[in-house]
């Protein structure tokens, strides 16, 4: 293994590293653009330059790699020097635009500006003008001044998504980024390129304007677009999602997520159920707990036998394993139907067919989803009165718009519906009981993404209206119904549900692999 | 008109893809094919080329963007290319432009109005010992030097491009 010399540390990388990687490793960093770790590396900004002893010429560390007994400088004078000749260069014709820039706060030019160059211009000339706001595809924008030419949209097109949608045209100091004429950049993972551009030339047009990203805060946690379960940075502020960004882990989504999932957080601030509800008219929680225990409790006394349960893949890990314990224990009752979104699109690449973030989290929890009915099953046991009482978690069927109408209708049947969700979704003001459930992004909890990978999410922010995490919600039940299951944090459920996992052999949660 | 070679340009064509590694490097010659073959490098032409050599489209708009001798607009019959680089310059090249810009009626970067030429000013054409001079480049690909100019010469020399121009179609007619 070569032994490098960087800035004067020793340090021993495996054969075929470059130099900006063996600097990192060594701690110290090397000022990058064109460079990312899951791109091919076309060195083309030269804003990694070092000084390579020996050599005659500075050289890109993103792309040489060292040799045994190389002596790096990373900070020598010839080093600074070229940097900031790399930033005047590139600085030349950019606007600086940065107080109207969705970038400013996250931009590397800006970053490097104020520690690599942070002088005066001195072009006295006027700067070239260029596109801006240009509509490059339906998620993203594109401003031909702020763009630095890196190429790494580009090779995002090429080498990830594989569609070859953008390239630049023109050259010298009227190159642009675009697409063919009459195309777009409309591929389903776009926005990632925004993610990418270093500077705020590609912009998220859902993004846009929306928040200083110095205000935003950022919660660890998992997109529940699909099945996939890609890790997110979701980022908020004031108790309110304001965009979705990729979370590396290189076991499921590496640097990237899809434009549908990073809109997904949309549902989270639309339709809410935020109060408690009997018959529509708005309680308490004393109260409706109240009711709900008392309704319940006659229900189960008249005929046990006829009491239905709707289990969501919506749900995390947690609620789950409580909503089995409220099933098992207080219910007792063993007709239980599958809810969840319908199948959807899917591709060979992150997209999964499955819009449930937690089917293999029900798998885990109930042992095998084969006592599960299916909606036809739901419906049919409601019109033939084998249900009477129906207990349903979320508001998701995986049914076409004809069924879920069947089932909307059928509903009528029924003596008892309680409804303990996160959305309205036209269902809660036909339930005699609704309970507001809180999301993915109030409470902390576990999904398994469809390769069977546990994964933790956090909580962002408190829940919305008098919505309560599922699990707590079964708790406050089951205590009034004199069968009180005692958790008091997340955690405990998550040790007794693993613990019983492990024990059946069900599910085998692998801890999610940190970034 | 559909946008296809005649069966003299895709022998030629053959022959290009033949002569090199891959697709993408006979991209430039191609690109020169098309552009005789169907007067000016139109979308729909950087669609056929990318088609033909099984390439995405947006390689061949890279291309035909980054070099100027590729007609994105359909242009005169011929194109007139007067060098201002030093020798040329010394020599006269800006009067040569002048002369032109007179007798055509038009400025640099204009066609005249029938059609028949476009005029620019562009740098060293390696003729600087015979300077100054312009090359034209017609529709049809051919691309001639007309050297050692001067008032007379530039008359002579338009006289002898009308006359072979009668034979020559639009290139905004060529597809
Ligand atoms: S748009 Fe952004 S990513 Fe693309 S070349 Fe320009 S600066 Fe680089
Ligand atoms: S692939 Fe699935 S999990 Fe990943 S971002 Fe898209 S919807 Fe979300
Ligand atoms: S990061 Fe090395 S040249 Fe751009
Ligand atoms: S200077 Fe005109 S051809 Fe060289």
């Amino acid at each position: 293994m070569p032994k490098v010399n960087i800035n004067g540390t020793e340090i021993e990388v495996e054969k075929g590293t470059t130099i900006l990687k063996a600097a990192a490793q060594a701690g110290f960093e090397v000022p990058h653009f064109c460079y990312h770790p899951a791109l091919s590396i076309p060195a083309n900004c030269r804003m990694c330059l070092v000084e390579v002893e020996g050599a005659r010429s500075l050289e890109p560390a993103c792309y040489s790699e060292v040799t045994d007994g190389m002596v790096v400088e990373t900070k020598s004078e010839r080093v600074i020097k070229a940097q900031k000749s790399v930033l005047e260069f590139i600085l030349l014709n950019h606007p600086v635009d940065c107080p109207i820039c969705d970038q400013a706060g996250e931009c590397k030019l800006q970053d490097y500006y104020m520690a690599y160059d942070a002088q005066e211009s001195r072009l006295r000339a006027e700067k070239n003008q260029k596109v801006k706001v240009f509509p490059i595809g339906p998620e993203v924008l594109y401003d031909g001044e702020r763009c630095i030419l890196c190429t790494r949209c580009i090779r995002f097109c090429e080498e990830i998504t594989g569609t070859n949608e953008l390239t630049i045209v023109q050259r010298g100091d009227s190159a642009e980024i675009r697409t063919f004429p009459g195309k777009e950049l409309d591929n389903p993972y776009s926005v990632c390129t925004a993610d990418i551009c270093p500077v705020g030339a590609l912009t998220s047009r859902d993004f846009r304007f929306k928040c200083r990203v110095w205000l935003l805060q950022s919660t660890d946690s998992v997109c529940t677009g699909c099945s996939n379960g890609c890790n997110i940075h979701l980022e908020h502020f004031r108790n309110e999602i304001q965009r979705y960004r990729p979370r590396y882990n290189p076991q499921v989504n590496d640097y990237w997520m899809c434009d549908a999932g990073r809109l997904s957080y949309k549902e989270v601030h639309t339709d809410r159920l935020l109060r408690p509800m009997s018959n529509g008219a708005a309680l308490n929680w004393h109260g409706v707990t109240e009711t709900a225990s008392a309704k319940l409790a006659r229900a189960l006394d008249d005929d046990a036998g006829s009491f239905g349960f709707v289990v969501s893949p919506q749900a995390s890990c947690e609620d789950l394993f409580l909503a089995k314990r409220f099933i098992e224990e207080v219910l007792g009752t063993d007709q239980l139907y599958l809810g969840g979104k319908p199948d959807g699109f899917e591709d060979d690449f992150l997209i999964k067919a499955d819009k449930n973030p937690n089917r293999q989290g029900v798998k885990a929890v109930f042992g095998g989803l084969n006592d599960f009915g299916d909606v036809d099953k739901l419906i049919d046991d409601i019109e033939s009165g084998a249900i009477k009482t129906l207990y349903m978690m979320e508001t998701h069927l995986p049914a076409d718009a004809e069924t879920r109408q069947r089932f909307v209708d059928a509903l009528d049947k029924l003596d008892l519906f309680v409804l303990q969700a996160q959305h309205c979704a036209e269902l809660a003001n036909q339930a005699h009981l609704a309970l507001p459930a809180c999301s993915h992004a109030e409470t902390e909890g576990t999904f398994v993404n469809f390769d069977g990978l546990a994964q933790p999410f956090e909580q962002a922010f408190a829940p919305h209206g008098d919505s309560l995490p599922h699990w707590q919600i079964f708790m406050r039940l089951a205590r009034a119904m004199g069968q009180p299951l005692t958790y008091t944090f997340v955690h405990q459920i998550r040790d007794e549900m693993f613990q019983a996992s492990d024990a059946d052999e069900n599910g085998e949660p692998a801890e999610a692999q940190a970034e | 008109m559909a946008v296809e070679f005649s069966e003299e340009a895709e022998a030629t064509f053959q022959d290009l893809i033949s002569r090199y590694p891959n697709n993408l490097a006979a991209m430039l010659p191609v690109l020169h094919l098309a552009q005789s073959e169907f007067g000016w490098i139109s979308v729909e032409v950087m669609d056929y080329v990318a088609n033909r050599l099984d390439v995405h489209p947006t390689k061949v708009l890279n291309a035909a963007t980054f070099y100027t001798m590729y007609n994105k607009q359909p242009i005169g019959k011929c194109h007139i290319q007067v060098c201002t680089t030093l020798s040329c310059a010394l020599m006269g090249g800006y009067e040569i432009i002048d002369y032109l810009e007179d007798t055509l009626g038009i400025r640099v970067g204009e066609t005249t109005p029938d059609g028949r030429f476009t005029l620019s000013e562009v740098e060293c054409l390696a003729s600087c010992g015979t300077a100054p001079m312009f090359q034209a480049s017609f529709c049809d690909g051919e691309i001639e030097y007309f050297e050692n100019l001067d008032a007379e010469r530039v008359d002579e020399v338009l006289k002898e491009l009308n006359e072979k121009l009668e034979a020559l179609p639009l290139p905004k007619d060529m597809h």
